[in-house]
């Protein structure tokens, strides 16, 4: 086990993003997935961390062109409580509001959540269906480079993203649902809080006379990363929300994860899960219209 | 080796106070709070964010100071426990859980106060549903969150308090303290963070162990190579098998402090280490290297007794240490006088205690060799005879202190390995050596509740009246036997004795793996046998089509009778416990209001995702103690003061249960002296008298008839002295609120404390009022059938169990769960609700979520992230009821209650289930996972589609 020799907490994203280009430094964000880590020898300490929370421009929701744009250092609780995404997506306030519990959310990052690359990691699939961007910096010749990547090029497994060692996510960017839009997203656990998923599920419509006009699916805890529902999506679009396509929808999607067993639940109880709570969203979705 | 870690500078404030200190980069806050500052009211519970214990206020919002590096507080605010108390006022908040009766051990409570007060920060008037959210990162073991929920609730009405006796100073002159609600008098402390438990006890010089575990179910010791370890600078001592002499303890005997030639399941302890920090300790375990030679893995009882299966103990060649045979009655006979019989077979997983507080321990020899010990055991008396042998010292030189426990439930009946390999550690490197555990060492390394498999026949006639029981168990009794393997005493007398039956046979085998061993847990295999008994209760009333009420009810027995198994039972309030909680829950219009539609789903229709469903059980324990030594007693000693101070001395513990105060208010109620006034003294062998220990619910009747036998002493000699005194006759006088006064007239004559010094400095004679007495229960030690008049009382105990299945995820919800107990006489209401609750809370657990998985020996989810504890929103609503029948033995008429609660739940929660769907879960935790499962099966079976 080594231990970490050196906290460094930059002020700025310039000084972050230099600091980061050393070899043994990583970030350092709320900690929440990291401290336990080491607690439990999963991963050994680093020599150093670098702490992204006192740099001011990565903290906080704001609206740019129309667009919302969310700091990677907001913290879960923050962005539960914030009255921009209460009021634009609540599918991404209830997501943020029921990771773990408030002493976790009040720490625990956006950022931090999707860099985890848990396949559970809860705020991703709320995130997929905005069809989100991430901005990312790193040190570059002249400053800093920056790089923008949809949502879905960027996790590559279990705890594995498409960030280059140094590189920071900096921002979560997306255009909220216009209105007329039906979004939802539920997770799965045996307890009623402090539950790490054992599937989740969201959905976002839009239906034109009758039609649905867009759809977005996505998956949480059935893949090796957080999943867009591309073939589920494809049997909602240009159909009718009939109980025929939510039939044909429910079963494209258990058909497209690819859900394991461990020791949390078994690969078939979770294809059951998506496919239930996903019906359950369509249903509502029909009776809301 | 360690690095050398140059320390880094912090600077933050404090509870207020600007501190300055260093402290290594990966320290945590949790760390630095404990260990630089001394503020151990923040609590080590988990390390991993899942429990709360350790939540502090950073920059005003709630926080997990074990997720929190320290060196990120430069320049931050953090407020603690110790914070909140200000001039040595209770804050609000801790005044409202002292009251309400929130706080058992106490280990959750800083946290959960802290979350309260964060919650209350932002929200002035949370409603119950915002209480349970803002809390729900908080775990408690032993309360099962009502009284905590209600705390915060009278603090959320704008901190009016209900005008109960809660303040127990606000009692009307002479008012009886028997069945009040009386906070628990350790309550204050724990409230402020100012208990001290076995981590927060530093003695001078003191180092700090760790173990070695095997890691591998089954394997031979070829070599064990401690160089490195030794080496290592900060390293003080280091132990294997051969530093010590192997004496084998235990149940069985057949286990070691450590292992020398074969390691019999992972957690088997090979080596250990005391050093300097726990930092180095943990290093240097690290180092050891050990070859072994893996033998092949018996993972189940199946697989032990199959032909040719490795031999796991040599001395035991069939894997079966253990066998029980109990029978009345004629089985065969039975048969034939049945109109229905059912059969089934039940599996009952391991479930583990989760005390909040880890295990520990801290050994220090004196110069004399003299050892003193601050254990957690429950049984200091028994333990340190039993110690004495392993580490070879004689019982006398051996003190046991023991600090506040963070829990207990049953986990501290055992010795340990880890505590005599303490003490090892602690001769050799001489000097005091602390050794706690980690949240995972915990769970690795403390023994669990019984893994079951149950099969059970049993009958009746026609008219409902039972005919025979004949049960079949299998217990996995891992690698190692612990007091564990002697649960089906206990189960047994539920399959004897709850219901009249008349034909009951019993076989028990105990089979060796090379799994995890198993010790006592509340209930003593109760909770298994009654799950079994209590659902095929209901099958049988479901094969008669009769009301499961009704056939319970036409079996219930009545006071006075003698069950076949020779239990007296001098009292029985089991028809009214299934009477009163079957009423509060609305028995007869719920079941009847249950049409059988609503067992089958209708596809598609949305109404019909969720069905309900009310189902019932009851329970049979021991009310007084079980005698399985020659004595079952307890000592205590009274000791009045010259201003009317009372010290008792009492051989039982307090683990969390209130025994203290229970004792507390039965002499202070017959010594006509304030609460106040009592200390109670339960802690330290060199000062207590005898006692068997606590276990088997015998506190509140056994010590408490002990402390009402040497307080009734007391009484006499006051009175016998005022009456001398005062020229009067004793009969005339009584003794109220410090006072002697006229009986007739209730006029106070002259103090408590001045008789007593008038004693002090008599002109005649001079006296001191100190009592004793010793109470050994008028119970008998069961012959070898198992037949015995084994407590002298029984409590019983009806829960009704109200549930929402949802047919879609297998999520099975508990809305309201009506409990009604026969506990003999409540002594302290508050004190007994707390009890209940949290029974009933663990019970949950046990039904629900709770399921410690091992696979090819191994524990795979050795965490609160996966073995899951209740949490505040998991908790239904909750009625309690209490039947009172006055037992004529216990004091006051009490009787024990403490394991009770926790035994139907699960029972009564499957048989909802049933009720609610028709399927018949036979398995438990029921987890949506197997619901579902059952219910898709059924659902395939009536030839319908599988929804999904
Ligand atoms: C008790 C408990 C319960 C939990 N329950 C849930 C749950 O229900 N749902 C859920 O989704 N999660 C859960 N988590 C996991 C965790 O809280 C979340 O994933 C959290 O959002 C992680 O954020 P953080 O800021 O704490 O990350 P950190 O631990 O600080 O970092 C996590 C990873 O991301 C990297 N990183 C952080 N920020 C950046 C950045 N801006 N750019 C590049 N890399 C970065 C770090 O280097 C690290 O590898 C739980 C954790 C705990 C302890
Ligand atoms: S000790 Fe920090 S949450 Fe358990
Ligand atoms: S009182 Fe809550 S854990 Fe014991």
């Amino acid at each position: 086990m080594t231990a970490i020799t050196s906290y460094l907490a930059p002020q700025t994203l310039e000084e972050a993003t230099s600091l980061v280009a050393a070899e043994k430094t990583i970030l350092f964000a709320g900690g929440t997935d990291l401290l336990p880590r080491w607690t439990k020898g999963l991963t050994s300490r680093p020599e150093a961390v670098a702490d992204l929370k006192r740099i001011a421009a990565l903290k906080g929701v704001s609206r740019v062109n129309g667009e919302i744009r969310v700091g990677a250092c907001t913290s879960l609780s923050d962005i539960a409580t914030d009255a921009t995404i209460r009021a634009a997506v609540p599918v991404l306030a209830e997501a943020a509001g029921r990771v773990a519990c408030p002493q976790v959310r009040n720490r625990a990052t956006i950022g931090g959540n999707l860099c985890n690359a848990s396949p559970a990691a809860d705020t991703a699939v709320p995130l997929i269906l905005l069809d989100a961007v991430l901005e990312c910096a790193s040190s570059g010749p002249d400053g800093i480079a920056a790089r923008q990547m949809p949502i879905t090029d960027f996790f590559r497994g279990p705890g594995s993203t498409t960030l280059t060692h140094g590189e920071i996510l900096t921002h979560i960017r997306f255009e909220p649902p216009p209105d007329g839009t039906f979004a939802a997203w539920d997770k799965f656990g045996t307890r009623r809080a402090m539950e790490i998923s054992i599937a989740s599920v969201g959905v976002a419509l839009r239906l034109d006379a009758g039609k649905i006009v867009h759809a977005r699916v996505g998956y949480g805890s059935v893949a090796p990363t957080p999943l867009r529902g591309h073939k589920a999506e494809a049997v909602l679009l240009d159909d009718p929300l009939s109980p025929q396509v939510i039939d044909a929808c429910v079963a494209a999607a258990r058909d497209e994860i690819e859900p394991i067993t461990d020791v949390r639940a078994g690969a078939a109880f979770r294809r059951e899960m998506i496919g239930a709570l996903l019906r359950r969203m369509l249903e509502r979705a029909r009776s809301d219209r | 080796m360690p690095e050398v870690i140059d320390k880094a500078k912090l600077a933050f404030t404090v509870n207020g106070e600007q501190v300055r200190t260093e402290v290594a980069p990966h320290a945590t806050l949790l760390e630095v709070l404990r260990d630089n500052f001394e503020l151990t009211g923040t609590k080590y519970g988990c390390g991993e964010g899942e429990c709360g214990a350790c939540s502090v206020l950073l920059d005003g919002k709630l926080v997990n100071s074990c997720l929190v590096l320290a060196l990120e507080c430069a320049g931050s605010q953090v407020l603690t426990i110790e914070g909140l108390r200000i001039n040595g006022q209770l804050h609000r908040i801790q005044q409202a859980f002292v009251e309400h009766g929130a706080i058992q051990c106490g280990f959750c409570t800083p946290g959960m106060i802290m979350a309260t007060y964060a919650l209350l920060q932002a929200n002035p008037a949370p409603t119950e549903a915002e209480i349970r959210r803002g809390l729900e990162g908080n775990l408690c073991r032993c309360t099962g969150y009502r009284k905590i929920i209600d705390a915060v609730l009278s603090l959320a009405h704008g901190g009016a308090r209900e005008p109960d006796l809660a303040n127990r100073e606000q009692r009307t002159p002479g008012q009886t303290l028997i069945g009040q609600r009386i906070p628990k008098l350790d309550a204050p402390d724990k409230a402020t963070g100012l208990t001290r438990y076995i981590e927060d006890i530093n003695l001078p010089r003191m180092l700090h162990g760790k173990i070695l575990f095997a890691n591998r179910p089954h394997a031979r010791i070829v070599n064990i190579d401690t160089s490195a370890a030794e080496a290592m600078p900060g390293v003080r001592a280091v132990i294997t098998a051969t530093d010590i002499e192997l004496v084998p303890f235990g149940y069985g005997q057949d286990n070691t402090a450590l292992k020398r030639d074969k390691v019999m399941c992972v957690r088997d302890e090979v080596a250990a280490v005391a050093a300097e920090t726990p930092e180095i300790a943990a290093e240097a375990v690290r180092c050891i290297r050990v070859t072994y030679e893996d033998l092949p893995v018996v993972t189940s009882p199946e697989e032990a007794l199959a032909d040719g299966a490795p031999v796991i103990h040599a001395k035991v060649p069939d894997n079966t240490p253990f066998h029980y045979d109990y029978s009345h009655g004629d089985v065969e006979q039975g048969i034939r006088e049945s109109d229905v019989i059912v059969e089934d077979t039940y599996r009952l997983q391991r479930q583990a205690h989760c005390c909040l507080g880890t295990s520990g321990i801290i050994a220090h020899f004196d110069a004399d060799g003299r050892l003193t010990l601050h254990s957690l055991t429950q049984v200091p008396f028994l333990y340190k005879h039993d110690l004495a042998r392993i580490i070879g010292l004689p019982p006398e030189k051996i003190r046991v202190i023991q600090p506040t426990i963070g829990g207990g439930f049953g986990s501290k009946l055992d010795i340990h390995p880890f505590e005599p390999i303490c003490v090892f550690l602690a001769r050799k490197a001489g000097r005091p050596v602390r050794l706690v555990f980690s949240r995972e060492e915990e769970f690795l390394a403390t023994p669990t509740r019984q893994p079951m498999i149950i099969h059970l026949r049993s009958g009746a006639k026609k008219d409902g009246t039972f005919t025979f029981r004949d049960v079949r168990m299998t217990l996995d009794n891992g690698g190692r036997t612990s007091w564990g393997a002697t649960t089906p005493w206990i189960s047994m007398r539920t399959f004897s004795s709850l219901y009249r039956v008349p034909h009951v046979r019993q076989h028990v085998d105990v089979i060796y793996t090379n799994n995890i061993y198993a010790c006592a847990f509340r209930g003593y295999g109760n909770p298994q046998a009654t799950f079994a008994l209590e659902s095929q209760v209901d099958q049988l009333a479901t094969e008669l089509g009769m009301d499961p009420l009704k056939l319970r009810l036409k079996n219930s027995q009545d006071p006075g009778e003698t069950t076949p198994q020779g239990m007296v039972l001098s009292t029985c309030g089991l028809k009214e416990c299934l009477e009163t909680a079957a009423h509060d829950a609305g028995w007869q219009e719920k079941r009847n209001r249950q049409p059988a539609v609503n067992r089958q789903p209708l596809i598609g229709n949305r109404q019909s995702a969720v069905a309900r469903g009310l189902g019932m059980a009851s329970l049979f324990h021991v009310g007084g103690g079980a005698k399985i030594y020659r004595s079952d007693g307890c000592g205590t000693i009274i000791k009045l003061d010259d201003f009317g101070g009372i010290t008792v001395l009492t051989g039982s513990s307090e683990i969390g249960q209130g025994s203290e105060t229970v004792i507390a208010q039965i002499v202070a109620q017959e010594l006509g002296l304030p609460l106040a006034n009592v200390r109670v003294i339960n802690n330290d062998t060199e000062l207590t008298p005898w006692d068997v220990g606590v276990h088997a619910s015998r506190t509140t009747f056994i010590a408490g008839n002990s402390a009402l036998r040497a307080a009734r002493e007391a009484r006499r000699k006051l009175l016998d002295t005022a009456a001398t005194r005062l020229k009067r006759d004793p009969e005339e006088l009584d003794l109220v609120d410090g006072n002697v006064v006229e009986r007739s007239s209730a006029k106070p004559l002259e103090s408590i404390g001045k008789i007593i010094r008038g004693l002090h400095f008599g002109r005649t004679k001079n006296e001191l009022i100190m009592t004793t007495s010793f109470y050994e229960p008028p119970s008998v030690t069961p012959n070898e059938q198992h037949m015995g008049n084994i407590s002298p009382c029984y409590a019983f105990g009806t829960h009704v169990a109200e549930v929402e299945v949802d047919l879609e995820t297998g999520v099975v919800k508990v809305l309201r769960i009506s409990a009604a107990h026969d506990v003999g006489r409540v002594i302290n209401r508050l004190g007994i609700e707390g009890q209940v609750e949290g029974g009933i809370a663990q019970g949950m657990g046990y039904c629900l979520t709770e399921d410690l998985k091992v696979a090819d020996g191994r524990v795979l989810n050795p965490s609160f992230t996966d073995y899951k504890l209740c949490t505040t929103t998991d908790m239904p609503e909750l009625s309690l009821s209490f039947v009172e029948t006055h037992d004529p033995a216990g004091p006051h008429g009490a009787k024990g209650v403490g394991e009770s609660p926790m035994i139907p739940v699960a029972a009564a929660i499957a048989n909802a289930v049933y009720n609610a769907t028709g399927v018949r879960m036979t398995e438990l935790p029921l987890t949506p996972e197997r619901v579902l499962a059952k219910l898709k099966a059924s659902r395939g079976a009536n030839g319908e589609p599988a929804n999904g």
